[in-house]
């Protein structure tokens, strides 16, 4: 196509003998330029880094009428070049070749990002003869420019040995460096492309597990028979589905156990963990009334099918309605807040050991509390001690403290009250993490 | 961005970390601890000077690689703390499931 526009272009016939010289120079920046316009329709249709710089670097070297052309991307180091494509008769060889920056006219080039002219390397000291020593190829002469995005070097492109014997010239590199900003344009690209598609991917699993946890959270609040007991609690999860979840065991009218946990980790795994842990831990639940004896079972059972190091932070108590006792655990998780009916606010810090899933062999401890009527015990997670405010703030363990020890009436007022002020707190930042409260109190 | 380096020192292999380790930044991390594991390297030391967030992703890579470690009967430790990362480790107790020291040399002298 090229060529016969620019036989349209400009004839012979056109042309007078005097300026034929002129016209043929015209004539061959015309067909450089619609190289160049081929090539960003190559970079444009590609998204295959090694395709798509294949493609550009055979057409580089046609236009520059080189015997042989490479490029090198600086490695993850960043202290070396590698091989991305290697054309001519022992590309297939030259791919293999590693260079230190500074080592060779490509690593001179890659640290000095100046495009180089050797006539004859031979001459040149900065010529490493590694490459021809290991492919039997000869190298004479070459053209080396850096490939850069944004003043940073990313790699070198070189052609070498002009099939028409005459030295590369400076019309030769302009033409070629302009060759590799297109490179390095299109290599940026293709790399940026790939990370968009990756975090497209995660955002898809993230979304799936959000559907997973959220399936497996009570559906309501547990219909209490018993007015001595009064109940609330509220999850919502991040964007990032962090892995919070809370859940009711009704044992008898008088006896309700609560639970709260947070799984480790983010996306499809921690939601798998967490309906896993959910439906074991109500199974267990079954089997004793002792929080201790439930977290040792269950603690078994997740080191056993520990995966990536995974574990879960979790609390678990078991209120009777009758005494107003309450027994507890704790895994690791922020201890259990209550409030007393004349305001004075603690913190139950006892049997805490550390998360689940993560040692076998441990031994868990329960502590219990005797209420007074009207307390309140309240459960939260770290999204809520850990949500930031614009000016990256914490909201903090006591500020959650003051918060509670100020909210009057109801347990669902004081889960309300609590998530709205964190919210209130972290406007215009996104949510980091799952926010989670439960409250209840004992009449 | 995550940058790991690591490097062996008195025969002790040390992970140095560079930036937030997060869900996103984690898997790098793993990496390098799970190329370290499966050498079976008896003495894995982490620098986490220059980390200024970890959540709780990074937190199981971490839990992950003390689980391979003590297969083998090798140890993992943590040196260099900041406030911020030695509270998600205080918070859920996990200061004592690993062995954390204050500076690399008194993590080094312990091995």
């Amino acid at each position: 196509m090229a060529e016969s526009e620019q036989e349209n272009f400009l004839s012979p016939s056109q042309a007078s003998e005097d300026s034929s010289q002129e016209l043929d120079y015209l004539r061959s920046k015309v067909s450089d330029l619609s190289s160049l316009i081929e090539t960003s329709i190559i970079i444009n249709s590609t998204l295959e880094l090694d395709a798509l710089v294949r493609l550009v670097m055979e057409k580089a070297q046609s236009v520059m009428k080189a015997e042989a052309s490479f490029v090198m991307l600086l490695n993850k180091e960043g202290d070396g070049l590698e091989c991305t494509v290697a054309l001519g008769e022992v590309g297939d060889q030259v791919k293999k070749i590693q260079l230190k920056i500074g080592e060779g006219i490509a690593g001179w080039v890659a640290q000095h990002g100046k495009p180089q002219i050797v006539p004859d390397v031979s001459n040149d000291p900065r010529f490493s003869s590694k490459t021809d020593n290991s492919t039997g190829f000869q190298t004479r002469s070459i053209l080396a420019a850096p490939l850069m995005v944004k003043d940073k070097v990313i790699g070198v492109a070189e052609v070498i040995n002009p099939l028409d014997g005459k030295p590369f010239d400076n019309d030769d590199l302009d033409l070629f460096s302009t060759f590799c900003r297109q490179v390095a344009m299109a290599i940026e690209n293709t790399r940026m492309h790939k990370l968009k598609m990756e975090q497209q991917r995660l955002q898809h699993e993230l979304e799936s597990a959000k559907i997973i946890q959220e399936s497996f959270m009570p559906e309501s609040l547990p219909n209490l028979a018993n007015p001595q007991f009064s109940i609330a609690a509220k999850s919502l999860p991040a964007a990032m589905v962090g892995g919070d979840f809370y859940d009711f065991i009704e044992f008898d009218s008088n006896t309700l156990g609560v639970a709260v946990g947070d799984v480790t980790g983010k996306g499809v795994p921690a939601a798998l963990y967490m309906a896993r842990l959910v439906s074991d831990f109500r199974q267990h639940a079954q089997r004793s009334r002792l929080p201790s004896v439930v977290f040792e079972s269950l603690n078994r059972l997740l080191v056993e099918r520990s995966r990536r190091g995974m574990f879960v932070t979790m609390q678990y108590g078991i209120l009777n309605a009758e005494d107003g006792k309450f027994v507890y655990s704790n895994a690791g998780h922020i201890p259990y807040i209550r409030i007393s009916n004349k305001l004075k606010i603690e913190l139950l810090s006892g049997a805490k050991t550390i998360p689940l899933g993560i040692a076998p062999e441990l031994e868990f401890e329960q502590a219990s509390v005797q209420l007074k009527k009207g307390d309140f015990v309240v459960s939260i997670t770290d999204g809520i001690i850990e949500a930031k405010n614009r000016a990256g703030e914490e909201y903090s363990l006591n500020r959650t403290l003051d918060m509670l020890s100020k909210s009057k009436g109801t347990a669902e007022e004081m889960v309300e009250s609590l998530i709205a002020d964190v919210q209130a707190f972290s406007e215009g930042t996104d949510q980091h993490d799952d926010l989670t409260v439960l409250a209840m109190q004992w009449n | 961005m995550l940058d790991v380096k690591t490097k062996s020192q008195d025969s002790i292999a040390i992970i140095e970390i560079d930036g937030e380790v997060d869900l996103y930044s984690s898997p790098a991390l793993r990496k390098a601890l799970l190329e370290m594991t499966k050498a079976q390297n008896k003495a894995i030391l982490v620098d986490l000077a220059r980390v200024k967030y970890m959540d709780s992703s990074g937190v199981a890579t971490l839990v992950e690689a003390l689980q391979q470690v003590s297969k083998y009967e090798g140890k993992l430790k943590l040196a260099n703390l900041r406030d911020a990362v030695k509270n998600v480790f205080e918070l859920s107790r996990l200061d004592k499931v690993f062995d954390i020291y204050e500076s690399i040399e008194d993590a080094k002298k312990s091995f």
